[in-house]
């Protein structure tokens, strides 16, 4: 039986440290899917995450064309893995969340060697729709 | 399309995770991982294998033609490569298969545990039996490696346009 939820909880907050790269599935105003990796997904709240918008050009096309999306996440301390529908709200070039997400996305750069190329575009604000848990303990739920 | 000779060195990789999305009635895709898959002899089809666990998150958007993508990134070097297609079939897995990509998760679980993370509680899950082959029309192959200028579609000529 599959977990649902609509609120990002406790458990779930390391999976939003940066160390794991998110997948994100987008769609066309057509149905199309693109499927890619981002760098960060950024806990603002229970309700709401920030995307790291770097050098996604389908998939920020899609988001404008059709704001819902999924992403998937996972826990770098227990590989929990989770899938969390979002609705894009809006793009922040500046602010506290992009500041916030800016000194991440700079320290993952670092960590992977690639300061020069990865630069925060904007942080894509968005709204938790539902979360599903896919797999617990290394289980599919 | 007939799919590019980078896919085809992607199949005989041991570092590479997978991962598929579709899309059905719903406005927001559905998006799972993948234990493996095979080029099939005609180079314009594939077919990939998953638990049933993971199939369920799929099932309801498929229908005949529907669109369906898999996403292949290495977890060595980041190369990332993108098939946008079109579902034909599935149907259940069976031991010959299972046999075929266990040991393509092993050796992913073995070079993760490597770099000393938990291997076998990351991917471990994707051997979970029974399991489904789902097999799609390839139609269009991206590179999603993350880099300045990114996801641009290589052609059937192995050329980027």
């Amino acid at each position: 039986m599959k977990t649902m939820s609509n609120k990002i909880t406790q458990d779930m907050l390391p999976a939003f440290q940066g160390v794991i790269p998110p997948t994100v599935a987008t769609a066309s105003a057509n149905g199309v899917p693109n499927v890619t990796y981002i760098s960060h997904v950024h806990y603002i709240d229970e309700d709401h995450v920030a995307i790291s918008r770097q050098f996604f050009n389908k998939t920020w096309q899609n988001m404008n064309e059709n704001p819902f999306f999924a992403v998937v996440v996972m826990c770098p301390q227990t590989y929990n893995l989770w899938k969390i529908s979002l609705r894009f709200l809006e793009e922040k070039t500046d602010g506290p969340v992009f500041d916030d997400m800016d000194i991440i996305i700079e320290a993952i750069a670092s960590m992977q060697g690639m300061q020069d190329t990865f630069k925060l575009k904007s942080a894509v604000i968005c709204k938790v729709e539902s979360i599903e848990t896919l797999v617990v303990n290394g289980k599919i739920v | 399309m007939i799919l590019p000779d980078i896919i085809k060195q992607v199949e005989n990789s041991p570092d590479y995770v997978i991962w598929t999305a579709n899309k059905g009635k719903n406005p927001i895709c559905d998006l799972t991982r993948v234990a493996g898959f095979i080029i099939h002899e005609d180079y314009e089809h594939i077919t990939f294998f998953l638990p049933r666990g993971l199939f369920r998150n799929l099932e309801s958007n498929l229908s005949k033609g529907s669109n369906i993508n898999i996403l292949f990134a290495s977890i060595k070097d980041f190369q990332s490569y993108q098939i946008k297609g079109n579902y034909e079939s599935h149907c259940d897995g069976n031991e010959e298969n299972f046999n075929f990509y266990k040991g393509k998760v092993r050796n992913v679980i073995d070079i993760m545990t490597s770099m000393g993370l938990n291997g076998q509680l990351i991917m471990g899950y994707l051997l979970e039996q029974p399991s489904v082959a789902v097999t799609m029309y390839c139609r269009e192959v991206y590179v999603q490696t993350p880099k300045p200028g990114t996801g641009y579609k290589i052609n059937d000529e192995n050329h980027v346009q």
